[in-house]
């Protein structure tokens, strides 16, 4: 018998070679030359004024308006608000993830992410989620339309009326920043023509917060945007070989900022860690040696009260594993995980103190999520029935050592994934948001999957 | 008139260079948009495109390495604005594309179940399972084309695969 990826591997192989040499027409280059010189390429592919100028583009936009892949309903969030279960039939949610949590308060959390909607055949119909805990429940609160916004990476702030939460989406490959007043999300500008994707944000006040990612377009880079009060504006990557991602940023002040990512080497496709700090005044690359990982990679990284900065990612070679690594005032360092399952990654962390830090992501292929925690001498791998389920956990936040939120999806195989919100109040983990289980909620839920399905049994009392 | 003549020298050795690297990856490149696209019209005219803008840009490029990298990413951002333009036109088109008419007269009576399965997908999912089944790329290469980090690749992946699974599943029942 077969596995899916060996069908598909066969019949994606056998339905390529109905494109054969032949059948290619070499394109004359020399022709675009004259009449009109060529002009310089501005932004992406896809933006945009210039195709008109060249003649043989006529043909695509006929076989683009003859629209190949089927072309059913518009995606509801395009026309308005998104908020509450999509009413209409094409915007019914179907799986969805948490990204990132921001804890201020036992009654004021809050965590972003997307919805998939029941889409249209070929269509990629995700929409920004953002929900709030009040204490008592969860609750939905509305973000505006942006095409360009599909997904929420990341949430930080100072206080409950000075949030950031930045995304993205895919298709559009355009950042986008919200900003939460203490009333209503706010889509912020940004300078036009900036490719990418935000993937992580960190807040030191109301006149300073960073936001990193990806740039996106052909060549990829590190996206490094700050907020100074008044806008955002870009802020040029230290130099490093490859092409860098940021994943992770995290302050202890205006004039200590870590980001954290990974380059990798477009010859080799093998990556090494990117770490960078910003003093007060500019970015400067630290290096991380003494690694001993195969193609590492951070995915975030968390500053505690006491200054203690931590970084989690993993190592991508043949087996994946987790990697968690700590500043120790002077350089970063590695400190061995605490699992020995291969194929553990992490992918968030939070930090309270020197001697409380805890650390989550999934196992092999998302299998299993995994939680560890740091005890000042050791990582533990924390196994308790409210926390091990099937999926992932994207992100942490806590307020205190009984306070501590984890975030990420619930998913079996053989199913897309459903969002999670999980607390852990001291003694024991406890499912907060979310359905119980994957069966079921795809189509039977009236909800979707933002319900909660049963009362979360321990979460923080007002 | 010198600077004319050294220009039009440039454009020849521009232009050389593209017919070579066209030789080289065209093929691949057209058929990793097919697999996106369902159609080999907008394929090709997707991949004459990513050839064309890099042919403009070619004498502004600080590096002329790895090509292949840059083509693919041009030819899935094509693929990309195909989809989206695809997705905004007003009335709902239903088309029996040639290319599907054609695999299955070539197949006989057997379909490409996991293919057409695939062509349900969110264009993500799609995409990175396309890169990791056919081209084969390693995940930070897929990372890199799709502009994600090598976790939402992995995440991507799996779950393209999953619902790839379910929807298998489904349709022997």
């Amino acid at each position: 018998m077969n596995t899916v990826e060996q069908q598909l591997r066969a019949e994606l192989r056998a339905e390529s070679e109905l494109i054969t040499q032949g059948s290619l027409r070499q394109p004359d280059f020399r022709q675009l030359d004259d009449p009109a010189p060529a002009r310089p390429l501005a932004g992406e592919l896809a933006g945009g004024g210039r195709r008109q100028r060249l003649a043989w583009l006529a043909p695509v936009a006929a076989a683009a308006a003859v629209a190949v892949i089927v072309a059913t309903a518009a995606v509801v969030s395009r026309h308005g608000p998104s908020a509450g279960p999509e009413s209409n039939g094409a915007g019914k949610p179907t799986a969805g993830e948490i990204n990132a949590v921001a804890a201020f308060s036992a009654r004021d959390v809050w965590a972003v992410g997307s919805l998939n909607l029941d889409r249209p055949q070929g269509s990629d119909a995700s929409v920004p989620l953002v929900e709030h805990w009040n204490g008592f429940k969860w609750r939905r609160v509305p973000v505006p339309a942006d095409p360009a916004l599909s997904e929420l990476n990341a949430i930080a702030g100072t206080s409950s009326d000075n949030l950031w939460a930045v995304g993205g989406g895919f298709g559009a490959f355009k950042p986008v920043i919200l900003h939460w007043d203490g009333r209503a999300w706010r889509v912020q500008r940004l300078a036009a023509n900036k490719a990418g994707n935000l993937r992580a944000v960190a807040v030191t006040s109301a006149t300073d917060a960073w936001a990193v990612g990806q740039t996106g377009g052909r060549v990829p880079g590190a996206l490094i945007l700050h907020w100074n009060g008044k806008t955002w504006s870009k802020v040029p990557a230290p130099a490093a070989t490859g092409d860098r991602f940021l994943s992770g940023v995290a302050a202890t002040s205006a004039r200590d900022v870590w980001a954290v990512g990974s380059a990798v080497d477009p010859r080799s496709s093998s990556s090494g860690l990117y770490i960078i700090h910003w003093n007060g005044s500019s970015w400067t690359q630290v290096p991380a040696s003494h690694l001993h990982a195969v193609q590492p990679v951070l995915e975030s990284a968390a500053a505690g009260p006491d200054g203690t900065i931590w970084a989690a990612g993993l190592t991508d070679g043949d087996h994946t594993a987790t990697l968690l690594m700590r500043w120790t005032g002077t350089a970063w360092q590695r400190v061995a995980g605490g699992t020995r399952g291969l194929g553990d990654a992490t992918y968030a962390i939070a930090v309270l103190s020197a001697r409380d830090v805890w650390a989550a992501g999934g196992g092999a292929s998302d299998r299993n999520t995994v939680i560890l925690h740091w005890n000042g001498t050791a990582w533990t791998r924390i196994a308790a029935p409210g926390a091990t389920f099937p999926g992932r956990i994207n992100g942490l936040a806590a307020t205190s050592a009984d306070d501590i939120w984890a975030v990420g999806y619930r998913g079996a195989d053989g199913y897309a994934g459903v969002p999670q919100i999980l607390h852990w109040n001291g003694s024991k983990w406890s499912r907060s948001f979310g359905p119980a289980s994957t069966s079921g909620l795809n189509e039977t839920s009236s909800c979707g999957p933002y319900c909660n399905d049963s009362p979360p049994s321990n979460t923080p009392s007002p | 008139m010198r600077v004319l003549a050294d220009d039009a020298v440039k454009r020849t050795e521009a232009a050389e260079a593209l017919s070579a690297l066209f030789r080289e990856h065209a093929l691949g490149l057209t058929r990793l948009a097919f697999l996106m696209l369902g159609d080999r019209g907008a394929a090709e005219d997707v991949v004459q495109e990513a050839f064309y803008g890099l042919y403009r840009a070619w004498d502004r490029l600080p590096s002329h390495d790895n090509m292949a990298g840059y083509l693919r990413v041009s030819v899935l951002n094509g693929c990309r604005s195909v989809i989206r333009r695809s997705r905004r036109a007003p009335a709902p088109i239903e088309v029996v594309s040639a290319a599907s008419a054609e695999a299955h007269a070539l197949l006989g009576e057997e379909r490409r179940e996991a293919v057409a399965a695939l062509r349900r997908l969110p264009a993500r999912q799609r995409e990175a399972l396309v890169l990791r089944y056919f081209a084969d790329l390693p995940v930070n290469e897929i990372a890199k084309a799709m502009g994600v980090s090598p976790g939402t690749v992995k995440s991507t992946t799996a779950r393209g695969l999953a619902a790839l699974a379910r929807m298998l599943r489904e349709e022997e029942r």
